[in-house]
């Protein structure tokens, strides 16, 4: 079934709305969910309420890019699930890794310059985003957006590990740099 | 801001950027050719000047001997692999299924027992040395890392659960006076492995190292190479090389090549790239020099029909000779 067609049953509050996004982008939920809670039970659930949030944000809400909706609401509730979870220690999964990652483009609190709203963080790291060169910019999204183990991108892009891992790298510092630039952290 | 906040900001990047990075697939397909074949259309060797900022120009000339490679019969002792056919070394199996060269690159098509547990993660990596032979120094990648690129879902693959690559190495020296003469080339297969379980956090790891030596005999000297295509169509190919100059490369690292063919088609190329010590000028500058070698593709590229090089997300037009 077409997306606009999906959109429009949570509209017109159809019970299939919710079975037609289960048919069609229920695996691709749960593959973001499990990336993040490397749980099966977690996960699923994960996905149950993301369907919930879908039929609250529609209406008003009218994607143009239904999977990406999806998407978006899936990794917020893992996320949120994840921290839950894992209050006082590092879990498994992506997660960990990630964030220890992404300390690269935050050296210390010390280095913040001012107290950030998210709304505008969001902006400068959509803006950033823009800025990177294609494959980078994907092969950034896969690991950070996505969550995807190393090894799964390299398989999609046709990279090895070394090669991801340090355009990662590279990245991350070309962030940090944009950080400082925007005024974010300081410019030590 | 902590690294939850940048997490989360990340979460809300534009739509389009996240569905793209989703559909993007490296296009490697297999294709059931000739030996042949993928000498044709494997030899591209790019050099890029770094100066100051100028029109890109591509100007395209013509491989125009090819060395045919003979099967290869020889048995020698130790781990010698004939063409199509196995060796086994410390538990794994290597196939080799074709080796060509065009004198100046030798590529093998060879296929490798996938590992059958998804929990163990592995480097592989392969070094192709050439031995001075015959007083010639064939150079090349002794001791070097070589290209290796996974061909996905190919035929070999599905049937016999094995993960099939192309291999490529360039060397030089090879040349006529070698026709009819056999040449050595030894491959070494070094894997890392380590096994790490989530629960326990298990870590083991260890080293494999295989090595296998090709005997390979030169035979002819060809003009072209003609393959056939999946429907029988009979098409001849000449490789090709092409040369860069006057570019805006200075200080920069392409990731991404492709061709553009006459009827808009977008081919990419793989390949490794680096940035070499250049020359002064005279003026005293050094001009960098740029060098993306090891430029191949398994899809077929008929040199006739390219229009112009992408690189990353320039274009460079193609002028004919």
């Amino acid at each position: 079934m077409e997306d606009s067609s999906i959109v429009e049953l949570y509209w017109t509050r159809s019970e299939n709305a919710i079975a037609e996004t289960a048919s069609k982008y229920g695996k691709y939920c749960y593959t973001i969910a499990f990336n993040i809670l490397f749980n099966t039970e977690d996960a699923e659930e994960s996905v149950n309420d993301t369907y919930l949030g879908a039929w609250n944000s529609m209406p008003p809400h009218r994607p143009s890019i239904l999977s990406i909706f999806l998407g978006k609401i899936t990794r917020r509730i893992s996320l949120k699930k994840w921290r839950d979870k894992n209050a006082d220690k590092r879990g498994g999964g992506e997660v960990s890794l990630v964030l220890d990652e992404l300390e690269d483009c935050i050296p210390s609190d010390d280095d913040v310059e001012q107290k950030l709203h998210m709304a505008e963080l969001e902006k400068m790291i959509s803006a950033f985003i823009k800025t990177l060169p294609d494959i980078e910019r994907w092969v950034f999204i896969s690991r950070y957006w996505y969550l995807d183990p190393i090894p799964t991108i390299c398989k999609q892009f046709g990279f090895s590990q070394s090669k991801v891992k340090s355009m990662l790298h590279r990245t991350r510092g070309k962030l940090m740099t944009y950080l400082k630039k925007e005024g974010i952290l300081n410019d030590n | 801001m902590t690294t939850d906040m940048l997490l989360e900001a990340i979460g809300m990047i534009d739509d389009e950027d996240i569905r793209a990075a989703r559909e993007y697939r490296r296009p490697v397909t297999r294709q059931k050719v000739k030996w042949s074949l993928i000498a044709a259309c494997l030899a591209l060797f790019i050099t890029f000047l770094g100066t100051a900022y100028a029109q890109g120009l591509i100007s395209f000339g013509w491989i125009e001997k090819l060395f045919g490679i003979g099967e290869q019969t020889e048995l020698l002792e130790g781990n010698v692999v004939p063409v199509n056919e196995s060796v086994v070394s410390n538990g794994i199996t290597l196939t080799i299924h074709s080796i060509v060269t065009d004198g100046s690159s030798v590529y093998a098509d060879f296929s490798i027992d996938k590992l059958k547990s998804e929990e163990v993660q592995k480097n592989l990596s392969f070094t192709i040395s050439v031995p001075n032979s015959f007083g010639l120094d064939l150079g090349g990648y002794s001791g070097g890392k070589v290209a290796i690129i996974p061909i996905e879902n190919s035929e070999e693959s599905t049937e016999n659960n094995v993960q099939e690559y192309i291999l490529l190495a360039r060397v030089s020296g090879l040349n006529e006076s070698l026709l009819g003469k056999t040449i050595t080339l030894t491959a070494k297969y070094h894997e890392y492995h380590y096994l790490e379980s989530y629960e326990d956090s298990v870590i083991e790891s260890g080293e494999l190292t295989n090595e296998w030596v090709f005997k390979i005999k030169l035979n002819d000297i060809m003009e072209s190479v003609g393959y056939t295509m999946e429907d029988g169509t009979p098409v001849t190919v000449t490789p090709i090389s092409f040369s860069l100059e006057k570019t805006n490369f200075f200080n920069q690292t392409a990731d991404h090549f492709r061709v553009e063919m006459a009827d808009g088609r977008l081919i990419d190329l793989m390949g490794s790239s680096s940035f070499e010590k250049g020359h002064i000028d005279e003026n005293g500058n050094e001009i960098p020099n740029y060098k993306v070698s090891s430029i191949m593709s398994t899809e077929i590229i008929n040199p006739n029909n390219v229009v112009a090089l992408w690189v990353d997300d320039t274009r460079y037009q193609l002028i004919h000779d």
